[in-house]
């Protein structure tokens, strides 16, 4: 599926950032994403309601470790790749959480699913934003992405 | 005086936050338990003293509504509150939660101030 409103996705997930994170992101265009070394993460939560779907947060690790060392406080070498992963599951989960209310207002319930995560090549990144509706976000330097899922 | 605290999440991320932001808050914890989920969530109860209770909704095993409702049924564990801690903002939800007997509810991304301004409203004044 496509994300029905790119504006209000990306409304959500900065201000999700600057509150839950304390991480300032802006908008960036798809032709500045680079290749990642260490490939990217995606983690995938759906939604069951009104409006029936998944939303999908793409990101590379280093940026997951970087989130996770800000929500714990410590620096990202004391980071374990779990709790990176936990970082940007419950990063995502507040983002679709926010997305949707803005979407639907306080009238409409939804059932979120435990966000899931995978790591996928830059390939298969590119491949996913064909098919895609997406928001593009640069986060203090690193590329992340949030679009709807399948 | 400092308060026994009790954060019952699944996420490992969301239960150091809420620890991270009471401290940042100034709210003086003098034990944190922490649960993966309702169940957990119980069995710390269960042998612990626990001032106030933090508690996601979703969660695998007993999610929070299940807890709160358990805990609404125990003779011991009635009056301790509850404040949710959730993505979901709907008057559904939180009509069906205050049903349950939450005492307050804040949405994620929760701040300092928020979290501050639930805990000074259920708790007592702090000498």
């Amino acid at each position: 599926m496509n994300v029905e409103n790119t504006d209000i996705l990306q409304s959500a997930a900065i201000e999700a950032l600057e509150r839950f994170a304390f991480l300032l992101a802006d908008p960036m265009e798809q032709s500045a994403l680079t290749a990642s070394a260490d490939g990217f993460w995606q983690a995938q939560v759906a939604f069951r309601g009104p409006r029936q779907g998944a939303l999908v947060l793409i990101a590379t690790p280093l940026l997951a470790r970087q989130l996770a060392a800000n929500l714990y406080g410590t620096e990202g070498s004391a980071i374990t790749p779990e709790q990176a992963e936990d970082a940007l599951k419950e990063l995502l989960n507040v983002i679709c959480g926010d997305y949707l209310h803005r979407m639907d207002g306080s009238a409409s319930i939804y059932d979120l699913s435990a966000p899931a995560l995978t790591t996928v090549s830059g390939e298969k990144v590119q491949a996913w934003l064909a098919r895609h509706g997406h928001v593009f976000l640069a986060v203090e330097g690193h590329p992340m992405i949030l679009s709807g899922g399948d | 005086m400092a308060f026994n605290i009790l954060v019952v999440d699944d996420s490992l991320t969301a239960r150091t936050f809420v620890a991270r932001t009471l401290e940042l808050a100034g709210v003086p914890v003098n034990q944190l338990y922490q649960a993966r989920n309702g169940q957990e969530a119980l069995d710390v109860l269960a042998r612990e003293w626990v001032d106030l209770v933090f508690a996601d909704i979703n969660m695998p095993v007993m999610n929070g509504v299940e807890m709160i409702r358990r805990m609404r049924a125990d003779e011991l564990l009635r009056s301790v509150p509850v404040i949710v801690i959730t993505t979901d903002r709907s008057d559904g939800r939180m009509a069906e939660l205050r049903a349950a007997g939450i005492q307050s509810y804040l949405t994620k991304p929760l701040t300092p101030e928020d979290l501050k301004r639930a805990v000074d409203q259920l708790l007592p004044v702090r000498g």
